[in-house]
Parts: C-alpha cells; sequence; structure tokens
C-alpha cells in the first residue's frame, strides 16, 4: 500500500487552501480577521499540512490495526525453540511498540487541533 | 571476516494445506504491514520536511513559535512541537517496520513456507542449464566461463576466497543442470530409462573403468581391522549435532595419521553400541570422507562405484564393503536399529548401504553432509537427514534435487563472510563455522556443514524438530562400546 497516495496531489500549491475557508477545523483556524487582512502565509502552511497529518494519522492507525491483527493470528503458530522465543518476545515489543505508536498519533493530532 | 552458514529448509514434514495457508497468510500481512509502515515512515519524515522547509522560508515568526504581532491573524499550530513529532512517528513507523519485516522472514524461513516455489525455479534453472549444455555445450561452458571471471572480477577485491572457489560459488545455481548433462553424454540410453538418475546411469557405465584402474593401483582385497584408540574420539551422543561433531573429531585424527594423539589412521570408521532401556541395542556408525591415500578403501575412484545406480556395482566398492564388514564384525543383529552417519563419500556409503542393505539390517537414519545421494533408492521407512552446502559442488554431483518427503529432509547451507562488527538482524540469521580459519577456500569441510546444521536447529523448524526426534530415538540409551574399524587395500597374494 502507498500511502503517498492518500496524500492530496501538489501539497505545496497552496492555491484554495491559501483561502481560509479551507482551512481544517480540527486545528482550530478563525476566517474572520482574514476579510479585514490579507492571509499570512503561516495559515496557508497550516491549511496545507493540517490536512496532511491527519491523513497520515488515519493511516498509520489503520496500518496499526491491520498489524495487531496479524500479530495476533502468530499466537497461533505452532513453534517451539529458541527463535520462537525471539519471535514471540519481539511480537510482545512490537505490541509496545505499537501501543506506543498510536498514543503518539493521538498526541500529535490533539496537539495539532488545540494548538 | 569470519565464515557464517545461513540455512534453508526443504522437506521433512508437510503441512496440512490449511496450516501452511494460515501460516503463509500471517507471514503476507507481517511483510505487507512492513512494507506499509516504511512508506509511512518516509511520509511521516516527507511531512516534516515540508514543516521545516515552511519554517525556514517563512518570515512570519508564528511558524517558529515566536511572539507575533497584535491585531493580525497567525496559526496557533504549534509547529515546532508537530515538527518533533512528525520526526518520531517517522522513527517509530520505521523501527516497527524493519522490526515486522524481520519476524516475518524468520518465521518463513523457520516453516519453509517457499519450499515450494524455491524447488520449482531450481528444477527450472536445472533443466535450462541440462538443456543447453545438452545442445549448445560449448557455447554453455563459455558462457558459465565468462559468469564466473565476471564474479571473480566485481568480488576479488572484498572476497578472501581463492579464484577457484569463487568460480565455484558464482556458478553453484548450475552445478546441478551441468551434472545432469555430463551424467546423460557418458550412457544417453540408460540415463533415459534409470529411475537413478543421469549422473548414477553415467557411474555405472564408468564403474567398469574405474575399478579396473582401482585395482590396478591398490588391488582388490581388502583387509580389515580392529583397531583401538589411545584417546576417546568418538563420545556417547545424543543428537545429529553431536554426531557430526563426532564425525568430525574421528576425520580430524584421521587427517593427522599416525601422529594424532589417538593413534588413530586414514580409512577408519566407528561403530558404536547403545543398550536402551528396554534392553534393546541399537547401533551407531560414523564414516569419514574420501582421504585418498594409495592403498585406502575410501580412496577417489571408489567414489563412483558407490554413486552407481547398479545395486551390485554399489555393494562390490571398497568403501562400502569396508564399512559393510566392520558392522558384520561389531555384531548387530539383523532386527537392532541403525543409524548411519557420513561426510562426503561416507554419505554416499551410507545411503548405498541403506538402500541396499535392508535385507541385512534394520537401517532406521541416515544422516549426511556433503553427499550427492539424491537418486539413491533408499526406502520410505528409513529417514535420511541432509546437510549440503549450496556452493560445495560435492553435494551437487548427483544432478538432482532431494525428494521432498517427510521421512527426507535437506538442510541447505548458504556460506558467506560475516564481519564481527556487524549486528546482524535476529541471532537467527547465520551461525558461525567454527574452528575453520577465516582463508578458508572450500565449503565442502564439515565445520560448515555443523554450523548448517546448527542454524536450521536454532530456527526451529518442526520439520528439523521431527528429524532429530527420530534420530535421537534410536541412539537414545547407554553406550556400551565404541569400536574402530580400519581399512587397508592390497593386491591379491
Amino acid at each position: 500500500m502507498n500511502n503517498f497516495q492518500t496524500l492530496p496531489a501538489g501539497g505545496n500549491t497552496l492555491g484554495a487552501a491559501g483561502n481560509p475557508i479551507f482551512s481544517n477545523p480540527l486545528f482550530g483556524h478563525s476566517p474572520i480577521t482574514d476579510i479585514i487582512e490579507p492571509p499570512c502565509q503561516c495559515l496557508r502552511v497550516e491549511a496545507d499540512i493540517g490536512p496532511m497529518l491527519v491523513r497520515l494519522a488515519h493511516s498509520t492507525s489503520t496500518t496499526m490495526d491491520r498489524l495487531d491483527a496479524g500479530r495476533q493470528s502468530s499466537d497461533l503458530v505452532e513453534w517451539t525453540g529458541p527463535a520462537a522465543i525471539y519471535f514471540r518476545e519481539h511480537l510482545q515489543l512490537l505490541a509496545r511498540e505499537s501501543a506506543l505508536l498510536r498514543d503518539h498519533v493521538d498526541g500529535l493530532v490533539r496537539l495539532g487541533g488545540t494548538g | 571476516m569470519a565464515w557464517a552458514v545461513s540455512s534453508n529448509i526443504l522437506g521433512g514434514s508437510r503441512y496440512a494445506t490449511a496450516a501452511l495457508e494460515e501460516y503463509l497468510a500471517i507471514a503476507r500481512v507481517l511483510t505487507d504491514e512492513s512494507a506499509s509502515l516504511s512508506t509511512l515512515a518516509t511520509s511521516w519524515a516527507s511531512t516534516g520536511l515540508q514543516m521545516r522547509s515552511a519554517m525556514a522560508s517563512s518570515l512570519c515568526p508564528a511558524l517558529r513559535g515566536e511572539p507575533t504581532a497584535p491585531n493580525t491573524s497567525h496559526t496557533r499550530m504549534p509547529f515546532m512541537r508537530l515538527l518533533s513529532s512528525c520526526e518520531r512517528c517517522s522513527r517509530q513507523c520505521q523501527w516497527i517496520a524493519d522490526k515486522t519485516g524481520t519476524l516475518a522472514e524468520l518465521l518463513i524461513r523457520a516453516h519453509s513456507l517457499y519450499a515450494q516455489a524455491e524447488s520449482d525455479s531450481r528444477s527450472l534453472v536445472d533443466s535450462t542449464v541440462q538443456g543447453s549444455m545438452t545442445v549448445l555445450p560449448l557455447q554453455t561452458a563459455l558462457g558459465l566461463g565468462v559468469w564466473s571471471l565476471a564474479d571473480i572480477v566485481t568480488t576479488s577485491a572484498s572476497s578472501r576466497r581463492s579464484h577457484g572457489a569463487s568460480a565455484l560459488s558464482s556458478t553453484s545455481w548450475a552445478h546441478q543442470g551441468m551434472m545432469n548433462a555430463l551424467g546423460s553424454a557418458v550412457d544417453p540410453l540408460h540415463a533415459l530409462t534409470s529411475s537413478q538418475g543421469a549422473v548414477n546411469a553415467g557411474a555405472r557405465c564408468l564403474t567398469p573403468i574405474t575399478r579396473r584402474i582401482a585395482d590396478s593401483r591398490q588391488g582388490d582385497t581388502l583387509t580389515v581391522t580392529q583397531v583401538q584408540s589411545r584417546t576417546p574420539v568418538v563420545t556417547s551422543i545424543h543428537s545429529v549435532d553431536e554426531a557430526l561433531a563426532n564425525l568430525q573429531r574421528l576425520g580430524t585424527q584421521r587427517a593427522q595419521g599416525a601422529q594424532s594423539s589417538s593413534g588413530l589412521d586414514y580409512a577408519t570408521i566407528a561403530v558404536q553400541h547403545y543398550r536402551k532401556a528396554d534392553g534393546n541395542s541399537s547401533w551407531l556408525v560414523m564414516i569419514p570422507g574420501t582421504d585418498g591415500h594409495p592403498d585406502s578403501p575410501l580412496g577417489w575412484l571408489q567414489n563412483v562405484e558407490a554413486m552407481s545406480s547398479d545395486p551390485e556395482q554399489r555393494r562390490h566398492a571398497d568403501s562400502v564393503r569396508l564399512v559393510r564388514e566392520a558392522m558384520e564384525r561389531a555384531g548387530i543383529g539383523e532386527s537392532d536399529e541403525v543409524a548411519l552417519v557420513g561426510h562426503s563419500q561416507g554419505g554416499i556409503v551410507a545411503a548405498s548401504i541403506a538402500a541396499d542393505e535392508q535385507d541385512r539390517y534394520a537401517i532406521r537414519h541416515v544422516v549426511t553432509a556433503g553427499s550427492p545421494i539424491a537418486n539413491h533408492p533408499i526406502p520410505e521407512h528409513t529417514w535420511v537427514t541432509s546437510v549440503e552446502i549450496d556452493d560445495e559442488l560435492v553435494a551437487s554431483l548427483d544432478g538432482a534435487s532431494n525428494p521432498q518427503t517427510t521421512p527426507w529432509l535437506t538442510v541447505h547451507g548458504t556460506v558467506h563472510q560475516q564481519d564481527p562488527a556487524d549486528q546482524p538482524a535476529t541471532p537467527f540469521d547465520a551461525s558461525a563455522v567454527e574452528g575453520v580459519d577465516d582463508a578458508q577456500q572450500i565449503s565442502h569441510s564439515l565445520p560448515f556443514h555443523q554450523a548448517a546444521y546448527h542454524n536450521a536447529e536454532q530456527l526451529g523448524s518442526p520439520a528439523v524438530q521431527r528429524h532429530e526426534r527420530h534420530f535421537q530415538q534410536i541412539v537414545d540409551g547407554e553406550l556400551v562400546e565404541t569400536t574402530y574399524w580400519q581399512g587397508r587395500m592390497a593386491t591379491s597374494p
């Protein structure tokens, strides 16, 4: 799966993204003041990056769901010996890292939304 | 740079189709998600780079988290913290991707999940090389020569191997096909009709010639003598690993000749007698490889006879006669369980006895290291554990892949040089070759096979474990006695 395909085409060519009306509500930007003055460049960057972060967070979460399912299926494999012990120990390690990554991605979305 | 061997396991046990599909599905999920996470890692890193670039190129202080002028509208996104989070997500995704990929690879190797595909592609290559060698022998030989030369030129700076060993290694994929073509060329008619392969049919055709040469040089009278060892060379064993270690010690003593600490000389085999808990006897016969001494029954020419597709020719091979006589004089009974372990020619002899002496002995298990025995007609009730190294040539001299059945397991080792400073992805990627100089040229020596089997054992392959248990059941008992038997050839008086 190529997650680049889920990103907006031409992410750097802002176009309509510079218009605050297209700003992502998740990231809490108010367009009111922009009617009076030309928008600052930082708002265009926000409008560009914000949706990208949301999509990436979603893709990461979906991938982790699939990985967790695969990881749980791996418990069914009949396998003993040093490599099997290593495999299972590292699956547990993966589970911990997977949970950490999920927390981190959630935190990142919240950070963007409340910033 | 130390030598290390990485193993692949073929045959040994067949999973039920449902189990195989299930394991394959798990391996595919892990592999696919590893690739997805790797892509996500790049995407997170790329987003971070975009943010970094925007922060560097924009004059707006809000992007850098600095205070902004009042009455103007600016972003309230904490870019600095988001940037750091993106980079961290990228690192975490990549770590999980790498680890997941490594675990998928481990699962695939330990359970030989792609063995059938590997076997099919190997057959295709063999047929192509054989066809090419038959139709265009000169052009094919020239092509393989150029191939070897290119490999020698490109790897000469990094490899410590000799040019000959490098040439063998680079053309290892063609060895079986070439040998089949050569076998067919020697005896085209019999090669087509023989059920035991073109090479063995060719050996059958060559045997009268090689026997005449051997008899004229060595004579045809074999004398087998029981000899004593001054030191314990072959000890009590409980596993294939330990049996191979015993065989290696026996081979080393033999190579040192009369100067060895044990006093054991060339063409000496060992026979161990075990007493099981139920009182029954079982036996382990250990047979080293070719030594090439002028009066040795384990000479070079005896290889051809032991490889023949004709059972009578195999039985007449001096090396086979040595082992048969030693087994008889050691007192192996008809119903006693027997395991044979051999390296190189020793393995060919073990396979020949397993194929031809089933009426006389209850041969339950054969372990071979670096022996071309794919075409020996070993009955299904005798289990075979073969260890072969990809580029050793000798194991490919049969021109065929070993059968992939439950009683026949093949451990294929691939040799490489490993920098001790390099950290492998898992401790099971390869096993170090013990007791071999870094400049060792040929991978046919037994320590390479020992490392290959050790690696396969470490992987915890269920197929290897089943074979190991089968072998252990035979030697599961108390060692009663080890006897050593030495053979010498002489002209009849």
